[in-house]
C-alpha cells in the first residue's frame, strides 16, 4: 500500500545539481528501513524552481523541499516518513520575509502562477505514457477523432483566441485554416523545437517533463488540417528532450496512439524527430523547414507562406512547443475555459524562462495581463545581493531591453512591442546595476553576426560592421559621430533583412540607445564604464591601507604588473602593463583591490620610491622602467 | 554509362572493411537512403569516428545520391559538425545571456588557463577540447558548463581549479 509519493525533479536544471544521487540515496534509504513498499519515487519533469534545486515534492502533504541533497536524506526520511512532521531545514523561506513555507502552494513561487501548459510538468513520470493517460492524457485525441469535424476543431481553436507561442502571436486557428484549405496534397505539420534563444528554456521543460501533450496536440493538428505526417525539429543542444521525446513516440506507437487507424477512426498520423545540428537560424521557420529537407538552413523570402508552399513545397503548418502543448488542454476544456485567463486581446497563460540577476532562476507560468514587475518581484523574488534592478532583456537575441519606470507593464505581445522589444518564445533575462547596457548589446549583436546565415547582405555585412562599432564604443576608441552611425545602420538592417533574425537583429542596440543613452555617452565622451564591466575602461588599483601583503595577487598576475612596495609589507600595480583581468581583484581576501572605471581623469596612486621583486618572480625589464 | 553504373555498385560498402561503416550503413538504411536525412546520418557518423574525415564525407554522399559539394556545404552551415578531429569529450562553456551577465567569459579564461588550451584547441591527450556554445538551457545554473550529457551548473571563477581537478577526473 503506497501510502506517499517522492516526487524528485529531473529536470536539466536538478539534475546537475545532484538529482541522480539524491534518488539513489533516497532509495537506499527507504529501502534499508523497510519503507519501500510504502513510499514511492518518481522522477518527474521540472518543477520550476532551478535555482533551489534538487527538489523534491512529497504527495499527499504537498510539503516542498529545496536543495536536498544525498548527506540530508536519512535525517529527512527519519523526520517526514519516520516521525511524520517537515524536515525544517530543507523547507524553502520566502524571499523578502524569510517565513518558512511548508506546503507547494504556500509558496508565492508557485501561488502566483497559473499551470496549464506546465500542468504535469513536475507531477508525472515523463517516461511513462500511463501517467500521462490517467492525467486525461489523449482524451482530447479520443475526443476530436471520434466527435468533432477537422472544421470543428479549427473553429475550436480560433474561439479559445490561441496564439502562437513562438514570439509573432499569429492567431493559431486562422493559421491551421490556412493550410487546411489548401487544396495542393499532402499537408504536413511541424513543432518547431529548435529553442534557440540565449536565455530560454521553457520549450526545453515541457520537452523534458510532458512530452506526450506536444505528440497529442499535433496529432490533433494533423487531424485538423488533414496531415497524415509530422515532424518535430528539436535542437540537438537538449539531448535529455531527444531522449525523452524518442520514448514518448515509441510509447504512443506502441499503444496505437501513433500510427495507423488511431482509435479506429480511419485516421493515420505518423510523427519523425528531426535533430538540428547548431544554427540558431534554423528557428526561423522557412531555414526550419530547409533544415528537416536536409538542407543548409537559409531562409526564404515569404510569401509564399509554409501554408501556401512548405516543407517539399507542400502546404506546411509550423507552431512552437508551447503552442502545440495548448492544444490539447484547450480541445479538453473548451475554448471559453481557455478564454477566462488573460486578457482581452490576449488569452490564455505563456511560460516564462526567469534568468540572469534575479533570485529565483526557473520557469513560471502566468495569465496574460500579469505585469512584468509581479513576475519578476512577486514570483521571480526581486534582484539577490541587494543589487538594484536595471532592466529586463524579453524576447532573447531578437528582442530589446525594458527598464525600470515600465515595470507595470502588462505582459502581452503588444504592450512588449509598443516598448520596442517583443514577448519572443518567453526568455527573461534580468540585469542588474552591474551589467554594463553597451556590453550586453554588444552580447547580442555579436550573436547575430555570429548566427548570420550569410544569405541577405544587410544581415551578413550590417550586423558585423554594428559590431564594429559596439566594439569600438566599449573599449573607449568611439566618437560621437558613431552613435548616429549606430542607429542609423540599425534602422536599415531592420528594414532590408531577409528573414526575422536580421530584422530583429538591431532591437537589443536600439532599445539600450532609447533607454540607456547616458551610457553610450559615458564610454565615448568620458572614456568610462559605468557598471565596470567594459575591460579597457577599468583601472585596478591596491587599497594601501587593505593590504596586507600577502603577495597572493602579485602571484596571480598574468602580466607580472604587480609589485611589492620597498621595505613595507604592501603590494603595487603598475598600471602600464595591466590588462585589466580582474584576477588579483578575485584572488585578494582582504577586499583590498579596487576596481574602478574613472575615465580620463584617472589619477593612480602614487608610485613608491622603489619597487621590488615579489617572492619567487625573476627579474623583468619591467622593474627597472 | 557502363563505368559509372559499376562505380555505384562498388559503393555499396566501405573498403576498409572499418565496423563503423557497416554501423553507418545501419542509420542510412533507417532513414531509407533518402537524401533529406543527410543531416541525421551526419550526425550517427560524427558519433562514430568523431569526426567528419573528407573519407566519410565521400562515403555518405555516394551513399545517398547527394553531390559531395551539397554535403560539405550542409556540414560547414552548422556548428555542430567539425571537420577535424576533436577530443573524445567537449567542454561546452555556455555563453548564452544569462551565462554572460553572471561572467561566463571568466569561467571559459580560467577553464583555458587550467587545461592549458585555446577556445576550439583539444588537450594533448586527446581527451578534451574546450568550445563554447551559445546555450545549453541551464539558463538557471548559470554560469553552466556541458560535457556530454552532463551539465555543471552555478560556477565561479574560483571553483573551476577544483573543478579540473576533482570532476574532470570522471572522463576518462
Amino acid at each position: 500500500m503506497i501510502r506517499a509519493h517522492c516526487l524528485i525533479c529531473a529536470g536539466a536544471g536538478c539534475i546537475s545539481s545532484g538529482a541522480h544521487a539524491l534518488k539513489e540515496a533516497l532509495t537506499a534509504e527507504l529501502k534499508q528501513r523497510g519503507l519501500d513498499n510504502e513510499i514511492r519515487i518518481v522522477e518527474t519533469g521540472c518543477m520550476g524552481p532551478c535555482d533551489l534545486g534538487p527538489v523534491m515534492l512529497v504527495h499527499p502533504e504537498g510539503t516542498f523541499y529545496q536543495k536536498v541533497t544525498a548527506l540530508d536524506v536519512p535525517k529527512l526520511v527519519e523526520e517526514h516518513f519516520i516521525k511524520g512532521r517537515p524536515y525544517q531545514p530543507l523547507l524553502p523561506k520566502e524571499a523578502p520575509t524569510g517565513a518558512v513555507v511548508n506546503t507547494q502552494r504556500d509558496f508565492t513561487f508557485f501561488a502566483k502562477q497559473q499551470k496549464i501548459v506546465l500542468e504535469n510538468c513536475g507531477l508525472i513520470d515523463p517516461e511513462n505514457i500511463h501517467e500521462y493517460i490517467a492525467r486525461d492524457g489523449y482524451a482530447a485525441l479520443g475526443k476530436v477523432l471520434t466527435s468533432m469535424k477537422p472544421e470543428e476543431v479549427i473553429a475550436e481553436i480560433k474561439a479559445s483566441g490561441l496564439r502562437g507561442r513562438g514570439g509573432a502571436g499569429f492567431p493559431t486557428g486562422v493559421k491551421w485554416e490556412l493550410t487546411a484549405k489548401n487544396p495542393v496534397k499532402p499537408h504536413y505539420v511541424i513543432c518547431n523545437a529548435d529553442e534557440g534563444d540565449p536565455g530560454a528554456f521553457m520549450n526545453r521543460a515541457v520537452l523534458e517533463g510532458d512530452p506526450h501533450k506536444i505528440i497529442e496536440g499535433m496529432a490533433i493538428g494533423g487531424y485538423a488540417m488533414g496531415a497524415n505526417n509530422g515532424y518535430i525539429y528539436i535542437r540537438a543542444e537538449y539531448p535529455l528532450a531527444v531522449k525523452r521525446l524518442q520514448i514518448a513516440i515509441q510509447q504512443a506507437y506502441e499503444l496505437g496512439l501513433l500510427g495507423k487507424n488511431l482509435f479506429e477512426t480511419g485516421f493515420d498520423f505518423d510523427l519523425e524527430l528531426r535533430i538540428g545540428a547548431g544554427a540558431f537560424v534554423c528557428g526561423e521557420e522557412t531555414a526550419l523547414m530547409r533544415s528537416i529537407e536536409g538542407r543548409r538552413g537559409q531562409p526564404q523570402p515569404r510569401p509564399p507562406f509554409p501554408a501556401q508552399r512548405g516543407l517539399w513545397g507542400k502546404p506546411t503548418n509550423i507552431n512552437n512547443v508551447e503552442t502545440w502543448a495548448t492544444v490539447p488542454i484547450i480541445i479538453r476544456n473548451g475554448a471559453s475555459w481557455y478564454g477566462q485567463f488573460g486578457t482581452a486581446r490576449t488569452k490564455g497563460t505563456k511560460v516564462f524562462a526567469l534568468a540572469g540577476k534575479i533570485r529565483n532562476t526557473g520557469l513560471a507560468e502566468v495569465p496574460f495581463g500579469t505585469t512584468l514587475r509581479e513576475l519578476i518581484f512577486d514570483i521571480g523574488g526581486g534582484i539577490p545581493n541587494g543589487k538594484k534592478f536595471k532592466a529586463v532583456q524579453t524576447g532573447g537575441p531578437s528582442g530589446g531591453v525594458i527598464p525600470a519606470q515600465y515595470l507595470d507593464t502588462p505582459i502581452e505581445y503588444e504592450t512588449l512591442q509598443a516598448l520596442g522589444s517583443i514577448m519572443g518564445s518567453g526568455g527573461m533575462v534580468v540585469v542588474d546595476e552591474d551589467t554594463c547596457m553597451v556590453d550586453f548589446a554588444r552580447f547580442f549583436l555579436e550573436f547575430c553576426c555570429d548566427e548570420s546565415c550569410g544569405k541577405c547582405p544587410p544581415c551578413r555585412v550590417g550586423t558585423r560592421q554594428l559590431l564594429n562599432i559596439l566594439e569600438r564604443i566599449c573599449s573607449g576608441e568611439a566618437e560621437l559621430e558613431d552613435l548616429d552611425r549606430l542607429e542609423e545602420l540599425a534602422l536599415m538592417v531592420k528594414d532590408a533583412s531577409l528573414c526575422g533574425l536580421g530584422q530583429t537583429a538591431p532591437n537589443p542596440v536600439l532599445t539600450t540607445l532609447k533607454y540607456f543613452r547616458d551610457e553610450y555617452l559615458a564610454h565615448i565622451v568620458e572614456k568610462r564604464c559605468p557598471a565596470r564591466v567594459c575591460r579597457d575602461l577599468l583601472q585596478f588599483t591596491i587599497i594601501e591601507e587593505k593590504c596586507v601583503g600577502c603577495s597572493v595577487c602579485a602571484r596571480v598576475c598574468p602580466v607580472e604588473t604587480i609589485f611589492k612596495v620597498g621595505g613595507q609589507k604592501k603590494y603595487y600595480i603598475v598600471q602600464d602593463k595591466c590588462i585589466h583581468c580582474g584576477a588579483c581583484l578575485e584572488a585578494c581576501k582582504f577586499q583590498a583591490i579596487n576596481k574602478t572605471s574613472e575615465g580620463e581623469g584617472f589619477i593612480p596612486p602614487p608610485r613608491p620610491a622603489v619597487l621590488e621583486l615579489p617572492p619567487g618572480r625573476k627579474p623583468t625589464a619591467v622593474v627597472t622602467s | 554509362m557502363m563505368e559509372l553504373q559499376t562505380i555505384r555498385s562498388v559503393v555499396t560498402s566501405h573498403p576498409s572493411g572499418d565496423a563503423r561503416f557497416a554501423s553507418l550503413d545501419d542509420t542510412i538504411a533507417h532513414y531509407k537512403a533518402e537524401p533529406t536525412a543527410l543531416i541525421q546520418v551526419l550526425h550517427a557518423a560524427q558519433q562514430l569516428f568523431g569526426y567528419l574525415s573528407p573519407d566519410v564525407l565521400r562515403y555518405i554522399a555516394g551513399k545517398l545520391k547527394l553531390p559531395l559539394a551539397q554535403v560539405y556545404g550542409v556540414v560547414t552551415f552548422y556548428h555542430l559538425f567539425t571537420l577535424v578531429p576533436r577530443g573524445k569529450y567537449q567542454i561546452m562553456v555556455c555563453r548564452g545571456t544569462a551565462c554572460h551577465v553572471r561572467g561566463a567569459q571568466l569561467i571559459l579564461e580560467r577553464l583555458s588557463q587550467q587545461l592549458g588550451i585555446k577556445e576550439g584547441e583539444t588537450t594533448k591527450d586527446n581527451l578534451f577540447s574546450l568550445h563554447s556554445a551559445r546555450c545549453i538551457g541551464a539558463c538557471a545554473m548559470a554560469p553552466a558548463i556541458a560535457i556530454g550529457d552532463d551539465v555543471y551548473g552555478k560556477l565561479t571563477p574560483d571553483k573551476v581549479p577544483k573543478f579540473c581537478q576533482k570532476d574532470l577526473k570522471k572522463y576518462t
